[in-house]
């Protein structure tokens, strides 16, 4: 492994200067205060004088803890350990991040925070973030690109659209007719020939309140020519929806659905 | 590297000095220890020495070729030998002979000192063999009176008496075994005793009277006579006070430092400080590098070995932290004793010397080991409770076999712990005798061998 032109078995420590790490587990000394554990390891990593005490203050700022950053860590709530956790990998500004399930075990506004602090990474500080997470949809809200590991082994990787294609999934349109409307048996055929993307129309339930399921790769940009062919045909709609297929889906389409332990 | 040890060491120290459980750990456990041991074994009240002694193994080697005075051959050393064994002590050269009218310390037919239950002494000729006997175990301690022991104690009266005695002291040596204290310290007393009757004139100073009034009848007129002029009486009495400080004992292991007698419960305070101080620092150390697994449970020891600190400066600051954690308890723990053995004593006493350097000089190798030995065991383990249980199993045998229990195993076997060699420091530099060099060198060894190999165990392993 690489990290900036650095070997990290056979150059180490310089493959390390660039790194910054947040470890699932807290990895704290409780019994310092957050701004101690900051110039720990800040020190550890070179800093040191002038630099060190303005990336603390800093750092400190950025995950909120400068009113609360000469207690005791023992003290904190579990959301602001967290948020120090990261903050200790932030610290020395490393142009490689890697976070390791840093939302578990959090409630959903420090989730949020936590989230939208390694946004404002990539965004404000230009840092790489390598992000491990079991929560899909945080995935597919923090990534450029996306790495689904099954059993130690990498089997897709890709942006999000890049594994769906992976995947075969494809959007899916859910239309619910009215009552009394019926599609006739040559519509369906025909639409699927005419609208570029479709790979699939069909009709589910007989009884009052009937159903076309459509099939295709970008479901928005058929919707638009799909509603007004059916409204050309007679057809009375109740109501549309699309369904994308999210990252959740391509995983489990991927690695199947038995239970990992 | 040593950047990241200093800074390891520092966060490590500033946490166990700011916790009261490691300070109650480190500080006040064995002091408290030390002190119960003391008020339960020793007696406040009495000066004596140590009632339980029986049949202490003694050697001696007697080089004492002799003096003669005024005409008269003596033998200070055939003396002491006779003192050991129990056989009677005559004051002076010629039993029977008048008393010394100057001697006022004399006390004529006084009963000679039976110590033949105490002592079992055996008569040797070699020193070699003789501290080899002492090493092996055989003998409690070795005495050996050097062959101008007795022309050295013997006044001549005249000018440049303070000058001639001034040049070199009389010494007698004994060494002792360091896991038997109390022995030594008993022996340290009976022979500094001894050899304080010498000095005062008791024996040496009626001899040479006895002597020169034998031959010369008018001596004593004219003695009488000099003791009523207060120039004469002075320059007699200057002329002895050099000739004691220019004689001493050098009691190696024994108290030799010390003019007066301690009581009882210093002396046991010494014994168990010397044995106390050495055995917890083992604790000490394990428990300073307890850190390390502690900090492997946290995670902050992966989380450190991801920022550029190599396994070795790691190991190094916790060994470094340990050190100085063990080097604090050590001084603390013998400040401590020390006060406290001032109080029984009624005066200020530093029962393993005021000598800061000499202290240090035992001091900070004996820490370095013991941390060296924590870092051995820390590696070798994964879990807490595999240190508690493998470290209180090699602190103890390290203990037993390095004479903190009272006893030792044989040599060269005692030699590999460095309990034998920290005991053996302190007891030397409660004996006065600053000569730790050894002492010094062997620990420090040990403590960076352990450490390497400790270093070595922890560098293979593939999970921190």
């Amino acid at each position: 492994m690489v990290i900036g032109g650095h070997d990290l078995q056979g150059e180490s420590l310089a493959a390390r200067a660039l790194l910054g790490v947040v470890p699932q587990e807290l990895a704290l000394y409780e019994d310092l205060s957050a701004r101690q554990n900051l110039r720990f390891f800040g020190r550890l990593s070179g800093l040191g004088g002038r630099e060190l005490e303005r990336l603390v203050a800093e750092t400190l700022e950025f995950i909120d803890l400068t009113e609360r950053q000469r207690e005791r860590v023992q003290r904190f709530s579990g959301g602001m350990k967290r948020r120090l956790n990261i903050g200790i990998g932030l610290l020395h500004q490393p142009q490689l991040v890697y976070m390791d399930e840093p939302t578990v075990g959090v409630d959903p506004q420090n989730r949020r925070r936590i989230l939208d602090t390694v946004l404002r990474l990539r965004e404000e500080r230009g840092m790489t973030v390598l992000y491990t997470t079991h929560l899909m949809e945080e995935a597919q809200e923090l990534s450029d690109r996306v790495g689904i590991i099954d059993h130690g082994r990498l089997i897709a990787e890709g942006t999000v659209g890049e594994l769906v294609l992976q995947a075969g999934e494809q959007d899916r349109i859910e239309i619910e007719l009215a009552d009394d409307s019926r599609p006739d048996a040559g519509l369906l055929p025909g639409l699927q020939r005419e609208l570029p993307g479709v790979t699939r129309i069909q009709v589910d339930g007989s009884g009052e309140h009937s159903r076309l399921m459509v099939h295709a790769d970008r479901g928005r940009q058929v919707l638009s020519p799909l509603i007004s062919a059916l409204g050309a045909a007679g057809l009375k709609l109740r109501s549309v929806s699309v369904q994308e297929p999210d990252l959740e889906t391509v995983f489990l389409q991927l690695t199947g659905r038995a239970l990992r332990d | 590297m040593l950047t990241a040890a200093l800074l390891i060491a520092r966060k490590d120290l500033h946490l166990r000095f700011t916790n009261r459980a490691s300070l109650l750990f480190l500080l006040a456990l064995p002091l408290g220890l030390s002190l119960i041991i003391t008020l339960v074994f020793g007696d406040l009240d009495e000066a004596g020495g140590p009632s339980t002694l029986r049949d202490v193994p003694l050697g001696i080697v007697n080089l004492d070729a002799g003096a003669e005075v005024q005409g008269q051959a003596i033998n200070y050393g055939d003396g002491l030998q006779q003192l050991l064994t129990g056989a009677a002590v005559q004051d002076g050269p010629d039993a029977g002979t008048a008393s010394c009218p100057l001697a006022t310390a004399a006390e004529p037919g006084a009963p000679a000192f039976g110590l033949d239950e105490l002592f079992s002494v055996q008569a040797l000729q070699d020193v070699a063999a003789g501290r080899a006997m002492v090493e092996a175990g055989e003998l409690a301690a070795l005495v050996i009176v050097p062959a101008d022991f007795s022309a050295r104690l013997s006044p001549q009266l005249g000018p440049g008496i303070s000058e001639l005695y001034a040049e070199s002291p009389a010494a007698i040596e004994v060494f002792s075994d360091s896991g038997r204290p109390l022995e030594g310290l008993v022996l340290r007393s009976v022979v500094q005793g001894y050899s304080e009757r010498l000095l005062t004139g008791n024996v040496a100073l009626g001899a040479a009277i006895n002597a020169l009034i034998a031959q010369e009848p008018l001596a004593a007129l004219r003695l009488a006579a000099a003791a009523d002029d207060e120039a004469v009486a002075g320059a007699l009495s200057c002329a002895f006070s050099e000739l004691a400080a220019g004689a001493r004992a050098d009691l190696h292991q024994l108290g030799a430092g010390d003019d007066a007698a301690f009581k009882q419960a210093t002396r046991v305070l010494a014994f168990i400080g010397t044995a106390q101080a050495t055995f917890f620092a083992l604790f000490a150390a394990q428990f300073g590098v307890l850190s390390v697994i502690e900090e492997r449970q946290a995670g902050t020891l992966q989380r450190i070995l991801t920022t550029p600190v190599t396994r070795g400066g790691f190991l190094a600051g916790k060994l470094l932290g340990t050190w100085v954690t063990a080097l604090v308890q050590l001084l603390l723990l013998l400040l401590a004793l020390s006060l406290f053995a001032s109080l029984i004593e009624g005066r200020l006493l530093f029962i393993w010397s005021s000598d800061l350097a000499a202290m240090f000089a035992i001091l900070l190798p004996l820490s370095l080991a013991v941390a060296g030995l924590g870092v051995l065991l820390v590696a070798l383990v994964q879990r807490p409770e595999q240190i508690g249980a493998l470290g209180a199993l090699v602190n103890i045998v390290l203990a037993m076999s390095g004479g903190a229990f009272g006893f030792t195993v044989p040599a060269p076997w005692s030699w590999l712990s460095p309990v034998y060699w920290g005991v053996d420091g302190l007891t030397r530099l409660g004996a006065g005798d600053a000569g730790v060099g050894l002492n010094a060198l062997a620990l420090a060894l040990q403590g960076l061998a352990l450490f390497g190999v400790g270093l070595w165990f922890f560098r293979r392993r593939v999970e921190v």
